[in-house]
């Protein structure tokens, strides 16, 4: 059980607190209710690249980072399709350096053309690094457009194009500071060794006087129904084929999650899980495979990725997935597997409740789906679920026409003739 | 009126005030750290054994059998080890370095009863069957080969192996011919031969309970499975390649896969702490010298650090970055510039002051809670040090002067003394 409190700000920022009296350190988490699916489709990587610009100094601090390391602080931030995460930890007596560098970047950033052109290099170099110099790494970016053909969905947080990074300006820049950085479109949450009420007097005097602006209403396409199977092959230098099969599925707020969620578990959460034991252990047609959910706040993903053996044939190994789904369609899950994957949930969220700072990101995500105090509730959502609600969920899910498939394939193996 | 301009008044905790860790010896001798405390009724165990690579007889045995160790036991098949782990919402871990291979376990305390039998059979009756032995063998090649594809991954074998010279176990990468090298044999005689009471250490974090030292007495207390293995840990000399710069060549890369390396001294050693102040500022964080330079000024990387590694014998100081093809002289130079400007200049005091703060707040930081405490104190397994070690540093960077900075970056930041290793077209 998770004890908070909750404020909110005529400005309309929310505030959510945590007291956590075993740490000598305090953590203030930032969400901004804007990600990637907010994006112009010919100038995606948008909300990322302005990721970095928010450490470029703020209208009246110069510099983020100095007066923050200054006091024992660090700090970093995240960025994914649905939103844009800032924390920091320093020692909790020092919160208030936290509260005023958050305020002055929320109230206006130091707009520079020459902090622009730097980080765009940055992001590009980053681009390279995570995605198209690693093995594997451009997976995203063919998949995205092949599951999505209309939801901003469709381009990864990254971007589609090194391209529309390049291309960003500095008006682009502010008006999308304006358009998304608000008081009202926040949440700030606070955890460690702090009192909740000395917390909300701080909060008021730092971020009390910043304006509530107007947000864009967001107005998302929505994906038609998908009615038939899609395929893309690629080839590449890579040293093995990998497989994946994706699915659209239920967003993170609707009532069929928790369900889907515990289907992927089932199939696939822990070693003992049935796709790796049956897939991998049994009949050693891929040397690693995972089932997952995306979570993702609007329709998201049901993934089926596996690394298929080096002597198997990557169509043979695409049967026997589809031979899981056929028996979890057709097979109620016992309830000694069905306990297993609840006890698992359990544990799992007992053990990512050990962290201030996990709590101050986790907090905030549940604020921004509904409300914080649901944390406390999660469990409880999970264990409901029956074996019945499972089974409906994938015999909804898994159609062929729902599927959509990438080979990706390694060159040499083909050259090999396997 | 708001003073947004002004820095809010703050002040820095002196002193560490971490948990207190405990140690006791189980009745066979095994000596046991303990650090109570926490929020959740959960608890972590580390079983440590020296069954490194340095005891290894051939590359790869000592992470293979760490590995195979989790699949199977004489009365239990490989499923019913991974469901009934998985029942209870415990996770199995395993990792294995140069001098030890640990054996984590997370579990709830109130499951430590029905999942520590397990993990006693793990260790003292695995089945080491012919079968997990394949499956996990394909697995690891296929790892393998795609760190293989990582330039990042190259330039850093390159570099163990230019420091250490690959007849060293430092300097002994892994390469693809070796999985067909070994066998389940190899892997049961390893085994026999380091897992063994002798050669164990525990630790222990959280919350486990009020009998924990009776727990662990009845599941590893006793003499059945000790053996005459000695905890040998000694080394042959490093011999360094002569050459300084080495080129891993890897065919359409976009990016280079840069690393600066060279030897450095050890955790035991006086200048360690030092210098741990001077790797900081120059690239050990967010706004060191190298993040500056190549990063926030030249945007030439995502990023780039720098670091330092104590192993038990030898240590490295090395630069860690991965820049576009073209532009890796210049950033290879940008670095050795860095190095000269410590070397002459004084630095400031506030930039001083600033890497001081962060590294106070870090220490904090990396001393929260039971389980970092635990993850602190297996780091200075097999070197002479507790935890007072954390004090010594604290007073380390508080000590820490302008003159003393610039007379370590003339000690340990010497052009000539590193090795430069590239990764790329």
């Amino acid at each position: 059980m998770i004890e908070i409190k909750k404020y909110k700000l005529d400005n309309g920022l929310r505030l959510v607190v945590h007291q956590d009296k075993t740490t000598p350190l305090a953590a203030v988490n930032v969400l901004y209710n804007v990600g990637s699916k907010d994006e112009d489709e010919q100038k995606t990587g948008f909300a990322h690249l302005f990721e970095h610009l928010m450490f470029g100094g703020s209208k009246n601090i110069p510099s983020y980072d100095n007066p923050l390391q200054n006091v024992g602080g660090d700090n970093n931030a995240w960025t994914s399709n649905d939103l844009t995460n800032y924390y920091l930890t320093l020692p909790a007596s020092n919160l208030e350096t936290g509260l005023w560098l958050e305020s002055d970047r929320m109230l206006e950033l130091n707009f520079s053309q020459e902090s622009l052109d730097v980080q765009k290099k940055v992001v590009i170099e980053e681009f390279k690094q995570r995605y198209l110099n690693q093995p594997y790494g451009d997976i995203p970016l063919l998949l995205r457009p092949l599951v999505y053909k209309v939801h901003p969905y469709k381009w990864p947080t990254i971007g589609a194009d090194v391209k529309h990074i390049e291309d960003a300006t500095l008006d682009e820049v502010k008006s999308f500071f304006y358009s998304h950085y608000a008081p009202n479109n926040a949440i700030l949450t606070v955890t460690g060794n702090i009192d909740p009420d000395d917390v909300f007097e701080k909060v008021k005097k730092w971020f009390g006087d910043i304006p509530s602006r107007d947000v864009v209403k967001r107005n998302l396409p929505l994906e038609p129904k998908q009615t038939k199977m899609r395929e893309l092959v690629a080839e590449r230098d890579v040293p093995s084929d990998t497989l994946q099969l994706v699915f659209h599925m239920c967003s993170r707020t609707d009532k069929e999650y928790h369900a889907t969620d515990l289907l992927s578990d089932v199939l696939s959460n822990g070693t003992s899980a049935r796709i790796y034991q049956r897939l991998v252990k049994e009949q050693k047609l891929f040397t690693d495979i995972h089932a997952y959910v995306s979570g993702d706040i609007e329709k998201g993903l049901f993934t089926f990725a596996g690394n298929v053996s080096d002597d198997v044939n990557i169509y043979d190994a695409e049967k026997a997935i589809w031979e899981e789904i056929k028996i979890i369609k057709e097979t109620l899950v016992s309830d000694y597997e069905l306990q297993k994957v609840k006890n698992k949930i359990e544990s799992s969220m007992l053990f990512s409740e050990i962290n201030f700072l996990n709590k101050a990101m986790t907090l905030a995500q549940f604020e921004l789906l509904g409300k914080a105090e649901d944390i406390n509730y999660e469990v409880d959502k999970y264990n409901k679920v029956t074996a019945e609600e499972i089974q409906a969920c994938a015999k909804s899910l898994f159609e062929q026409s729902n599927c959509s498939k990438l080979y990706y394939l390694s060159k040499e193996k083909k050259e090999k003739g396997c | 009126m708001l003073k947004r301009k002004e820095v809010p008044s703050f002040a820095l905790p002196s002193g560490l005030n971490i948990l207190e860790q405990k140690t006791y010896k189980l009745n066979n001798g095994i000596q046991v750290l303990f650090v109570e405390g926490g929020t959740q009724e959960v608890a972590k165990l580390d079983l440590v054994f020296a069954a490194g690579v340095v005891q290894s007889p051939k590359a790869l045995v000592a992470a293979v059998t760490n590995s195979l160790i989790h699949e199977g036991t004489e009365s239990m098949s490989a499923f019913e080890v991974a469901e009934k782990i998985d029942f209870y919402g415990a996770y199995l871990g395993q990792s294995t370095n140069y001098h030890h291979a640990q054996i984590t376990l997370y579990a709830l305390s109130k499951y430590l009863p029905n999942v520590l039998p397990i993990l006693e059979d793990i260790i003292k009756k695995p089945a080491l069957s012919q079968h997990e032995f394949d499956v996990h063998m394909a697995k690891k090649k296929q790892d393998f080969l795609v760190d293989s594809e990582k330039v990042k991954t190259l330039a850093h074998r390159k570099s163990q192996e230019i420091l250490f010279s690959a007849d060293h176990p430092y300097g002994k990468v892994a390469k693809l011919h070796h999985f067909d090298e070994i066998n389940l044999q190899d892997v049961k005689d390893f085994h026999q031969r380091q897992y063994a009471s002798n050669l164990c250490t525990i630790i222990v974090s959280g919350q486990p309970g009020d009998d924990l030292q009776e727990v662990l007495n009845k599941h590893f207390g006793g003499t059945d499975w000790a053996n005459d293995t000695k905890d040998s840990q000694e080394l042959p000399t490093a011999s360094p390649n002569q050459e300084h710069f080495h080129l891993e060549h890897k065919e359409n890369a976009m990016q280079s896969a840069i690393r600066i390396v060279r030897p450095s001294v050890t955790k035991d050693h006086e200048d360690f702490l030092p210098l741990q102040v001077l790797n900081t500022l120059f690239g050990g964080y967010f706004g060191s010298r190298l993040m500056n330079n190549l990063r926030e000024e030249k945007g030439l990387t995502y990023g780039i650090s720098s670091y330092m590694i104590s192993f038990l014998k030898a240590g490295v100081f090395g630069i860690s970055t991965e820049v576009l093809s073209e532009k890796r002289e210049l950033a290879v130079k940008e670095v050795f510039n860095e190095m000269q400007k410590l070397r002459t200049q004084d630095i400031e005091e506030e930039e001083l002051t600033r890497v001081k703060n962060f590294m106070l707040g870090d220490l904090m930081r990396n001393l929260d809670g039971p389980f970092a405490i635990s993850d602190a104190s297996r780091g200075l397994l097999g070197f002479d040090l507790d935890l007072s070690y954390f004090d010594t540093l604290e007073k380390s960077i508080k000590c820490m002067t302008v003159a003393k900075i610039k007379e370590l970056a003339n000690k340990y930041l010497v052009e000539s003394d590193f090795y430069v290793v590239i990764a790329g077209k």
